[in-house]
């Protein structure tokens, strides 16, 4: 009998002390920790960038054709000299996306011919307007101010690609894939 | 009936072939290339070079089959050719086995299209071709999955050629569809093939633009993306976009088109798109081509100043106001100067780009409801006479184009430039069946000179009495011979032959007018010696009036103009701006205000518009016709409502709306619906507009057997494949001529001969001998100031510069050439033209296209005369040498 009270208060203060070590929890301290997810993960989409700054999409619509929520519209452009936005001849100007409608099935990832439009991590979608919901470019777009190697960090929506996981492949992920 | 004899792919008369196909027996004639008995036959062959409105070109080499002949030397076994042969120039033979998806075939198609991908570029999602491209769509059924090329792609620079159309070279795999179509349909040699072997390119010579009113065709025609409209560049994927068919407002020819849109947007206007594979397309073999201005200009209704909300006056104010409020103001202010001044104070303008319901609920409102005569359509025309005349030549039009001709006699007219689609199908006929096109006139058609076998130029106001003679000729009296070689400056020996021409056409022949004011002050002398000139000829000749209003014709068979009875106590278009200065018009309704716009004396109309006691319109712009009214009526567009309109040869078409109304603009039928029940009329309860085109029907063309719903499926009336009237064609399956055809309406032919006498027929008087400068002929020109085409978000680039037409004999004398500049002087006011060499003018005559430019023709005579000087285009370019210098 005191075996067994022994045995039982062994396994409480075992689970007391991996908590006060931090050991095996299952909860987190959200929102100030996130969850890393894997990376097959179909979050909120993000719009990604040539490591030159440039953007990926050239506003081919195919993202929009393949929908099955028709939940993407686009209005594509021509590049000019003073104005070069993507690294094609056209690009989309106007690229949203109606996140109520969306069913993150991932099919415009699949269809997009430049790897531009890719599915993020982020599960944080709560909005206070419904306007809110539509997604529009600046909202998905990587953002390009700092360069391309330490992006990551600046991106609010990805958690499962940090920059020390990222170390190896300096720059685009696709980019360095193409050029081996 | 068909003769049951024929089989009913050919006509009687032809040679015919039996040969085998994919294992079935089929027929052809002989003559025929495989690739279109197999097309006939449902068996698809992949070809880019080959389309059946242009030569053969054979240079895509992707039609290869695999052939049998039976071979006579070995008891007519069937024997294998050694090759395969391309499909698309090996003409039929009799017991041939022709296999197009054998493993050979199949090889060989393979085995073209990596060549043909070799250097192409996979930008497909770049490519504005993507979608509806020919190349794509083969790779992907006739194409291998992989690719063997590791060598860089070809590359070129991109030249800025054309305004309106994007040469991309990289994209291009010489099929030289767009050479062929500017040499042979186009009719100008301005595209080319440069340079040799892999260095191939296609681009236009001198790096100059496709300027032709045709030019926007080669977008259609181009199997890839080499060749893309730079409007429409980029704007929208063409899956995405809601196709409508309808009809041009631009092309009294009865073009259809397609117009695509998105959001309420108009992207782009095609022709019909067809059902290709499953999917509607318009890229693969169209054989039906639109002018530029239907192509490029139909995007009006989305300009900045468009009103779609009814407005009514308020004090000094035109304000906002619903619909149902505006045409109870109509209503009641047109009553109200009814009863003041009784009912022939009131007179309707209707425009003749109306649908013929509006024009049929428009007379009825002006016959039936308020009991007045003054209602008119006939704006454009320089005196009532013309008018008058124009009438006569619609009530005896009777032609068709794809009845065929035997010969064909052009009057006096710039036909390319007024009715594009027609002069094209006119001379695609011409040039393919090699039946005969005489022009006769003081000046002729440039565009049709090189398929003319006779040209006979005489002075202007001379033309009623050549043809008075003509007319005596062909009925056996030869002493008109020396006088008309004098009238026409040539050998009686070429008379001669013209008049055996004319005798010796046993079928059916046709005479061409053009009602265009070209110097249409001479129109009451020539309709009539035009109509009496047809009598003459025989009962196989019919006669077809062309006119640039689109609906010119329908209106007319609805009756949307005084009756013939009623001149003198109606006031008519002409008789407009002086009838509201004295005072006897007192309120006006204006259908579509481009009706004042192309008014030729539009100041003087413009002004007088004050007078009016009531003064209200419909129409879709903020503008200077509008913006005076006491009702602003906001009229649905084009592309947002139906209706049908009437082309030259008296054929009906669809217009559709594409998207539904817009704002609050309401079609012009049920205003007029509105506004007459408010007066009091019972019978005008239409509950849709195809209510009121059954009423319309039933009462100018009882027999007609088509439908409201027909109409927009019926026919393509810009095609080409007419080349071969009762013969084979392509698009058999999707209309019934009976759909859309008026013939035997009785607002045709009336049958009645025209006598024309000698007064009439007397040539007009020309300035002394002596006299150095030329004599001034005119006409409407389409890419001219348009009350429309001016709201067209490119109209800079659809609106041609000034430019006069003149003969070679005159440039000689000149020294001027084509593109030269040169200095008009017309009444004293002098304006800088360009110079154009064609034989288009007859000597001693200028050719000036209206409204190009923004020169004023108005308050001119028939016979008017202008000087001509000529600035060298070197002397220009050394001036502007100094300048920069």
């Amino acid at each position: 009998m005191l075996v067994d009270f022994l045995k039982g208060s062994a396994l409480a203060l075992k689970h007391m002390g991996n908590f006060i070590i931090g050991k095996g929890n299952v909860t987190l301290e959200y929102p100030e920790v996130k969850r890393e997810q894997p990376a097959f993960f179909r979050g909120r989409h993000r719009l990604q960038r040539y490591r030159d700054g440039l953007e990926r999409c050239v506003g081919c619509s195919l993202c929009a054709a393949v929908c099955p929520s028709e939940a993407i519209y686009l209005e594509a452009a021509e590049n000019t000299d003073e104005n070069q936005v993507s690294a094609g001849e056209r690009y989309a100007e106007i690229y949203q996306i109606h996140l109520l409608r969306c069913i993150f099935c991932g099919f415009c990832e699949e269809a997009c011919p430049e790897n531009a439009i890719v599915m993020g991590a982020s599960y944080e979608l709560a909005m206070n307007k419904r306007t809110d919901f539509i997604a529009e470019k600046d909202d998905m777009l990587d953002p390009a101010e700092k360069g391309f190697g330490d992006y990551h960090e600046y991106d609010p929506y990805i958690s499962h690609v940090t920059p020390e996981s990222d170390k190896s492949a300096k720059g685009d992920p696709w980019a360095v894939k193409a050029e081996h | 009936m068909a003769d049951q004899s024929v089989h009913p792919a050919l006509k009687p008369g032809d040679e015919e072939i039996k040969l085998v196909i994919n294992g079935k027996e089929v027929v052809g004639k002989k003559g025929e290339t495989i690739i279109s008995v197999a097309a006939r036959e449902d068996y698809y062959i992949p070809h880019y070079c080959w389309h059946p409105a242009l030569s053969v070109a054979g240079n895509c080499r992707l039609c290869l089959v695999e052939i049998h002949l039976p071979n006579p030397r070995n008891d007519n076994k069937l024997a294998p050719l050694p090759k395969p042969a391309i499909a698309c120039q090996t003409p039929i033979t009799e017991g041939m086995h022709v296999f197009t998806d054998s493993q050979l075939a199949k090889e060989c198609q393979e085995g073209m299209m990596e060549f043909l991908l070799v250097n192409h570029p996979l930008d497909c999602p770049i490519c504005d071709r993507g979608g509806e491209c020919m190349l794509q769509r083969y790779s992907m059924e006739y194409g291998t999955p992989h690719t063997r090329m590791r060598d860089p792609k070809r590359k070129y620079l991109k030249p800025e050629a054309d305004p309106l159309i994007d040469i991309e070279r990289n994209r291009c795999i010489m099929c030289t569809r767009c050479v062929r179509f500017c040499d042979e349909v186009a009719g100008e040699h301005v595209m080319g093939v440069f340079a040799r072997g892999s260095d191939n390119y296609i681009g236009t010579f001198g790096q100059g633009p496709v300027a032709n009113i045709l030019s926007g065709n080669v977008i259609d025609l181009c199997p890839v993306g080499c060749l893309t409209s730079k409007p429409f560049r980029f704007k929208a994927r063409v899956w995405e976009l809601l196709q409508t068919q309808s009809t041009s407002i631009w092309d009294a020819s009865g073009s259809k088109v397609t117009h695509w849109t998105r959001n309420g947007r108009l992207y782009r206007t095609t022709p019909p798109s067809r059902k290709y594979h499953g999917v509607y397309t318009v890229n693969e073999d169209t054989e039906e081509f639109i002018d530029n201005i239907t192509r490029f200009g139909s995007d009006f209704p989305s300009h900045e100043n468009r009103w779609d909300e009814s407005r009514v006056k308020f004090g000094e104010n035109l304000l906002p106001a619903a619909f149902t409020e505006a045409v109870r103001r109509v209503a009641t202010g047109l009553k109200k100067v009814a009863d003041e001044h009784g009912p022939d104070s009131l007179a309707i303008l209707v425009s003749p780009r109306s649908s013929m319901e509006e024009g049929y609920l428009a007379q009825k409102l002006a016959r039936d409801v308020i009991g007045t005569e003054n209602i008119d359509w006939r704006v454009s025309f320089q005196t009532a006479e013309a008018a008058e005349a124009a009438a006569q030549a619609f009530q005896h039009a009777n032609g068709d184009l794809e009845d065929g001709f035997d010969a064909v006699v052009v009057l006096n007219g710039d036909y390319l430039h007024s009715v594009p689609a027609f002069a094209m199908r006119l001379k695609e006929h011409a040039r393919l069946t090699g039946k005969p096109i005489v022009q006769i006139g003081h000046h002729h058609d440039a565009f049709l000179a090189p398929h003319s076998k006779y040209k006979f130029h005489c002075a202007p106001g001379s033309t009623a009495k050549a043809l008075q003679l003509l007319s005596k000729g062909v009925g056996g009296d030869t002493s008109v011979v020396s006088e008309l070689a004098k009238i026409f400056s040539t050998e009686s020996s070429r008379v001669e032959a013209l008049i055996t021409l004319l005798k010796g056409v046993e079928g059916r022949g046709l005479v061409l007018q053009s009602l265009e004011d070209l110097n249409g002050l001479l129109l009451p002398n020539e309709v009539p010696a035009a109509l009496a000139f047809v009598g003459a000829l025989g009962g196989g000749w019919k006669y077809i009036p062309t006119l640039r209003d689109r609906n010119a014709f329908g209106l007319h068979a609805v009756g949307a103009q005084p009756k013939a009875d009623a001149e003198g106590k109606s006031v008519n278009a002409r008789q407009l701006a002086d009838a509201i200065e004295d005072g006897t018009i007192k309120g006006l309704l204006v259908l579509g205000a481009d009706a004042l716009h192309h008014s030729p004396d539009r100041e003087r109309l413009l002004a007088s518009l004050g007078k009016l006691d009531f003064y209200a319109v419909s129409d879709l712009f903020d503008s200077d016709y509008t913006r005076i009214a006491d009702v602003y009526l906001a009229a649905a567009s084009h592309l947002e409502k139906d209706g049908t309109f009437c082309d030259v040869e008296g054929n009906l078409a669809r217009l559709a709306s594409t998207e539904g109304l817009v704002g609050g603009a309401r079609p012009e039928w049920e205003m007029l619906t509105g506004i007459a029940t408010i007066m009091g009329s019972d019978n005008f309860a239409y509950e849709t507009v195809e209510d009121v085109f059954k009423e319309m029907m039933s009462v100018i063309a009882p027999d007609f057997k088509g439908t409201f719903k027909k109409l927009l499926l019926a026919g393509p009336r810009n095609d080409n494949s007419i080349k071969d009237p009762g013969g084979a064609r392509t698009h058999t399956k999707d209309y019934n001529p009976g759909d859309y055809r008026t013939d035997g309406a009785h607002f045709r032919w009336t049958g009645e001969p025209v006598a024309i006498d000698d007064q009439t027929a007397a040539p007009r008087s020309v300035p002394e001998s002596g006299f150095d400068g030329f004599l001034l002929t005119w006409g409407e020109h389409v890419q001219g100031d348009d009350y429309h085409l001016n709201h067209a978000s490119i109209v800079e680039l659809l609106q041609k510069a000034p430019y006069v037409e003149l003969n070679p004999v005159d440039a000689v004398k000149l020294g001027a050439e084509t593109g030269d500049r040169g200095t008009l002087d017309i009444n004293g006011e002098s304006y800088e033209v360009e110079l154009k060499v064609c034989e288009g003018p007859a000597p001693g005559v200028v050719y000036l296209p209206a409204g190009l430019g923004g020169i004023k023709l108005s308050g001119l005579t028939d016979t008017q005369a202008v000087k001509l000087e000529v600035v060298k285009s070197n002397a220009l370019a050394e001036a502007g040498a100094g300048n920069t210098a």
